[in-house]
């Protein structure tokens, strides 16, 4: 009994053996923590692991293929000027991707790309850490009429 | 023991004991279940209506989803049916590859289900020692896939993703691993006296019985019936499996009975199966491409062109799974119809549950591997909430009439 009571004693005062979460409570550069014991490094994922999406926003042409074979449809599709141009551009909404690779696989540019960076938690579904691509969108989308008709 | 006094015992439909919402209702003599009335319909999710608005890849990944264990299975079977219409040949090395992944699946689903029978009689720790040695497994098939389910790893005709040389070392790491605990672990399984205890003689099914309400997967396999997909109609690499036979309990020496110690026998042998097919595959894997080599577009552009139904047919870990699709020209199929082993085995309850004692329903229940949500195909409501039901005779009817309207047109 008096172990038990000792324990219980011991585990609130030792330091905490979770990590911050969401992720983005954790600083960028944790090398200098690791030492101090104040975080946990990373899990180590798999070869072959399909974690986070990236989106190279000057490769892509617009083609939508990747908006087409997406199961989950989380590729939106937008209308955009760049350089008084109209061409389209995709979003990719991450809280409705299944991580199937589909969309990396069908880009003819390579413009979408797979990473093994698992920690995606937040407090917005559709907050910009979710949704990637969404400062280009911001930034280049254009209302068009033309669509609508 | 029996009594005098009948009373009815609801369980479900959300219960703490069951994973999935379902209903029994149950007519008590005492200690003993006099009668049974199963009611399913509460987790219905109207998959194989998605499926018409999606093309033919995002179908894929959507019957991933079906059922979480059986995530290969399900798409397999689909694929299969695809394949059947369009006379899509698989190269060689993606049949090899499909037979892996089905039996890695398979390893884990039966380890998966020993630890759920041992926690339902109350053995906690089997249910642990199962599950840790289950972790192996899903390790291998994360390495392999990239996923520990919903693997993605199908496209219709072939594979998407190939063994590179570390994959196959991981799978034969694995395989040493699991043949050298396998004796062990049986021995546990199969001749522990405390698991014999509440298993044997209790929740009998018949072989008629099992042949009645056209059982399948271990659960027919346990009353005695020879009865698998992969050999009666194999796919895949079963072709070139000679000594491939379903498993049945006189495999140990025992007569089947149908009780859930065969229905456990089954399983725990087909471990040792599952283990030798992939040792087979990984010793016998033909070199050559994975699949076609056409994208995700191609693909949906070749099928649109096409019309014809088509039907395939895989053993899941639980029984047969079936997918019936037709073809017309667009983008999507017109119909597609998903057949789950549940949905067969669903009705032995009956008999099994029938003249046991109380304390034996949970692993009674656990004993056929249920998924009712794979299971749940119909369900209809009316305005006011009320469930309606539609008889046999009614719905032929109904097809009647859809089908002499459809010829008139
Ligand atoms: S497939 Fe690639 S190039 Fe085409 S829209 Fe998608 S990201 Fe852009
Ligand atoms: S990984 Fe799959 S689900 Fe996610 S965006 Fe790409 S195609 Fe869609």
């Amino acid at each position: 009994m008096l172990g038990m009571v000792y324990k219980v004693i011991e585990q609130i005062f030792s330091k905490k053996s979770t990590n911050c979460f969401p992720m983005k409570y954790i600083p960028n550069n944790t090398t200098q923590y690791l030492n101090q014991g104040i975080i946990h490094p990373p899990i180590v994922v798999k070869e072959g692991f399909r974690g986070r999406l990236e989106y190279d926003f000057q490769s892509c042409t617009g083609c939508g293929l990747c908006s087409k074979v997406c199961p989950a449809n989380a590729i939106e599709l937008y209308s955009a000027e760049i350089n008084s141009k109209k061409t389209k551009r995709v979003v990719i909404y991450l809280t409705r991707c299944t991580f199937c690779k589909e969309c990396v696989d069908i880009c003819p540019r390579n413009s979408i790309t797979i990473t093994k960076s698992f920690c995606m938690a937040d407090y917005k579904k559709y907050g910009n850490s979710l949704v990637v691509g969404s400062e280009y969108r911001q930034q280049f989308e254009i209302k068009d009429h033309a669509d609508v008709e | 023991m029996k009594s005098d006094i009948v009373y009815p015992l609801n369980i479900g439909p959300v219960h703490p004991a069951f994973k999935e919402p379902i209903k029994f209702t149950f007519r008590i003599e005492g200690e003993q279940v006099a009668g049974v009335d199963i009611d399913f319909g509460y987790t219905h999710r109207g998959i194989e209506k998605i499926a018409l608005e999606r093309n033919y890849i995002q179908i894929i990944y959507l019957l991933e989803r079906v059922c979480g264990i059986c995530s290969f299975s399900h798409p397999l079977a689909y694929c299969l049916a695809i394949e059947d219409v369009a006379e899509i040949q698989v190269p060689d090395r993606a049949r090899y590859i499909r037979t892996i992944i089905g039996e890695l699946e398979r390893l884990h689903s039966h380890l998966l289900w020993t630890g759920i029978a041992a926690h339902e009689i109350g053995f906690d720790t089997l249910f642990m020692y199962t599950w840790n040695i289950r972790e192996k497994v899903l390790d291998c098939l994360e390495e392999f896939t990239g996923n520990r389910i919903n693997y993605g790893m199908l496209t219709i005709g072939g594979v998407r993703r190939d063994i590179t040389p570390e994959n196959s070392e991981t799978i034969t790491r694995m395989l040493e691993y699991y043949m050298e605990l396998y004796d062990r672990a049986s021995e546990i399984l199969l001749d522990d006296l405390t698991l014999r205890a509440r298993t044997e003689g209790i929740g009998i099914l018949s072989r008629e019985q099992a042949e009645m309400f056209c059982a399948v997967g271990p659960t027919a396999r346990g009353s005695g019936l020879l009865k698998d997909v992969r050999i009666d109609y194999p796919v895949n690499a079963y072709y070139d499996i000679p000594w491939l036979n379903p498993i049945s309990p006189r495999d140990i020496g025992k007569e089947p009975i149908g009780d859930v110690y065969d229905r456990m026998a089954v399983r725990v042998l087909e471990i040792k199966q599952s283990l030798n097919v992939i040792q087979f595959c990984m010793e016998n894997l033909p070199e050559g491409d994975i699949n076609s080599g056409e994208g995700a577009v191609k693909i949906i552009n070749k099928l649109k062109k096409l019309e014809g139904e088509g039907i395939g047919r895989y053993e899941a870990p639980r029984g047969e799974v079936c997918h019936y699709v037709i073809l017309d020209n667009q983008e999507h199929p017109i119909q597609l119809k998903v057949k789950a082993p549940t949905y067969s085995n669903g009705f032995t309850w009956i008999p099994m549950l029938t003249n046991i004692e109380i304390a034996d329903i949970p692993i009674v229940i656990a004993s056929i591997d249920p998924c009712v949500a794979c299971a749940d195909r119909m369900t209809f409501i009316r305005k006011d909430g009320a469930k309606e039901r539609y008889s046999w005779d009614y719905l032929h009817q109904k097809s009647i009439q859809k089908y002499k309207r459809s010829a008139n047109q």
